[in-house]
């Protein structure tokens, strides 16, 4: 197969795949706040979630840990979900395309922040960044593609093994190996040179979610966003802010530990995923659940953010074994204070529901350790 | 305690973004009067930073996993605080702000693509080049079976990235010294400065290792074809050689 067909295929099952699953949740919504970007990172969300729910079971269930079955149940449920979701958001209006045309300067802006995030990308296409654990996971998705194989040989030497629980139970790996299966990319190609092109504007689309929220003019009165300036200079601030997200991921590398040097270093990496998207993420979901509480959203709306929420923690399982720890703990302090502030600790206690897959997941990775 | 502050300091490393960071929480402290974003930009931060000063708390996270304590710091919102609370603090004047924090973004970090472990993309896959090459060299040679070869510790961590029917007898467990693994290949293949050839063989041969890969500037007593080896191959500067009394891996 050529690269182009791959990398339609890619297109197909990384991108389009994966957004078409927030139509099932989104379908909750109102159609004005159907948009693509809820859409696309709900849908990985979903994607990521559903994909941990198959896994599983067939990872500790089945005494050989077969890829294969796994490929063919999560494309099954996948096209599924998308058809459900496509059923249910088309007879509600479909997703809303909110297109405007920017001032000047605001366009101006969104040219910078677009051209930095092309470089960004570019890099990461066209630079090779080492690291020493890509022999483990980068060779587990390699694995279960060419030996159908999941978390049953020595990823190092090739040896047997018994299921390393620890790693296994992340199993983003897999999702890739899945990707690679489906596209008839090479696992590594795929992690090293397609996935980037994709998480890092995820990451962005995340802090633009946010960004969003902040500087909504309707949201908490423009004193409170610092609004002074009028509607445009409001408007401005959304790419301002989205530049300097990129210069700090840019210039991030302060340390080896930062989620920036995460993010452009080791991209495709679980632990990325989950500092690079999941927890932005939940910052976005924990912002919108407050405003939501407040303005006291339809229950449809709410039940949507809970969903999304419910999936997120699914999702961060998926991504690193003490993730779903230092989610509950995010997701915690976070409904804790903004319950507060709304004075309405239902949040918190509808927070503490949605965290029980957490406390499931740490259950199990020390049952099995 | 001392551990903790360890793990701050090497954590904000050799910038200063974790100081305007801090100074950005201090700003949005004093001056955020909205009561949900308080909550998120300083509570939840706040108590984050509390929990990860406490001693107790590093106690309990050091009873699953010790070495990835710092990954609590990524629940703090830095970017998102500093973006914001620039943007806030200049108000009207956003564009001397932008600039501002740009400039102090730029000057206070570390340019991420001038890490040394960034370099040019050989190919689509990121390794080396002389790995695909001598793998699919191995795979020839093979008739397309699984193999089982020695290879140099700078390539053996990048060989089953590309091609899982290539099995080693060490690999990357052996270049981490504080796993501190013992592979008796290893020992006399990349620790002597001069490898002692008979040793190696003796090794190899005893893992069932039928081919032998090595860099063409490495020190050895012997030519190994001294010893029944063939040197079938050199690859980017690699002798590959073949020992036809291993017999070939099952399928």
């Amino acid at each position: 197969m050529g690269f182009l067909v791959k990398l339609f295929l890619f297109l197909v099952w990384a991108v389009a795949a994966p957004c078409a699953l927030g139509l099932l949740p989104c379908a909750l919504l109102p159609k004005e706040k159907r948009t693509v970007s809820v859409l696309c990172l709900s849908g990985y969300c979903v994607t990521f979630s559903l994909f941990a729910l198959v896994y599983m079971p067939m990872l500790l269930l089945t005494k050989e840990g077969r890829f294969t079955p796994l490929v063919v149940a999560f494309t099954i449920v996948s096209l599924a979900a998308i058809a459900a979701g496509g059923v249910l958001c088309g007879g509600r209006g479909g997703v809303t395309l909110s297109l405007r045309k920017p001032g000047r300067e605001e366009a101006l802006l969104w040219a910078v922040f677009a051209a930095l995030l092309l470089f960004e990308l570019y890099m990461a296409y066209t630079r090779a960044s080492f690291d020493g654990d890509d022999a483990y996971y980068v060779v587990e998705s390699v694995l279960a593609d060419q030996q159908d194989s999941m978390y049953r040989i020595l990823p190092y030497t090739g040896g047997a093994t018994s299921l390393d629980a620890r790693h296994a139970l992340a199993g983003l790996p897999m999702w890739i190996a899945y990707l690679a299966r489906m596209t008839g990319a090479h696992a590594t190609i795929l992690t090293h040179s397609l996935l980037p092109l994709l998480l890092i504007p995820l990451t962005d689309l995340a802090f633009y979610g946010i960004a969003k929220r902040l500087f909504e003019h309707a949201a908490y009165g423009s004193a409170a966003s610092g609004g002074r300036g009028g509607e445009g200079a409001l408007r401005c601030r959304l790419p301002a802010f989205m530049i300097v997200i990129a210069l700090f991921q840019i210039f991030g590398n302060v340390s080896i530990y930062t989620p920036e040097t995460f993010l452009l270093m080791r991209t495709w990496q679980g632990k990325s995923v989950f500092a690079n998207l999941i927890v932005p993420v939940a910052f976005l979901l924990l912002l919108w659940i407050a405003k939501a509480y407040r303005e006291q959203a339809g229950g449809k709306e709410r039940l949507f953010l809970w969903i999304w929420l419910l999936c997120l923690n699914l999702a961060a399982g998926l991504c690193t074994s003490m993730a779903v720890a230092l989610l509950t703990l995010l997701l915690g302090a976070g409904a804790f204070w903004i319950s507060a502030a709304n004075r309405n600790f239902r949040i918190l206690r509808d927070t503490v529901i949605v965290c029980i897959p957490n406390a499931l997941h740490m259950a199990l990775l020390l049952f099995l350790h | 305690m001392t551990e903790i502050i360890k793990i701050l300091q090497d954590y904000r490393g050799e910038g200063i973004l974790l100081l305007l960071y801090l100074a950005a929480f201090l700003y949005l402290l004093l001056r955020e009067r909205d009561p949900v974003r308080r909550a998120l930009f300083v509570y939840m931060p706040a108590t984050i930073l509390v929990l990860f000063l406490l001693p107790p708390f590093y106690a309990i996270y050091s009873k699953v996993e010790t070495a990835t304590y710092y990954r609590l710091l990524w629940l703090l919102p830095m970017g998102a605080t500093l973006a914001y609370a620039g943007l806030r603090l200049f108000g009207r004047h956003y564009r001397i702000g932008l600039i501002l924090l740009c400039a102090l973004v730029i000057a206070g970090g570390s340019y991420t693509y001038s890490n040394p472990n960034i370099t040019k993309a050989q190919n689509r896959y990121h390794i080396p080049q002389s790995v695909i090459n001598l793998c699919d060299f191995l795979k020839i040679q093979s008739g397309g079976k699984r193999v089982r070869a020695a290879i140099p510790g700078e390539l053996a961590q990048y060989i089953r990235q590309y091609d899982t029917d290539v099995e080693m007898p060490f690999g990357r467990e052996m270049l981490v010294p504080q796993w501190d693994y013992y592979n008796e290949v290893y020992e006399v293949m990349e620790k002597p400065e001069v490898i002692d050839a008979q040793a190696l063989v003796e090794a190899t041969r005893n893992q069932d290792c039928r081919y032998i890969v090595l860099s063409s500037l490495r020190a050895i007593d012997r030519d190994l074809t001294e010893l029944g080896l063939e040197q079938i191959g050199l690859i980017d500067g690699f002798y590959v050689y073949e020992d036809d009394t291993v017999p070939e891996q099952a399928d």
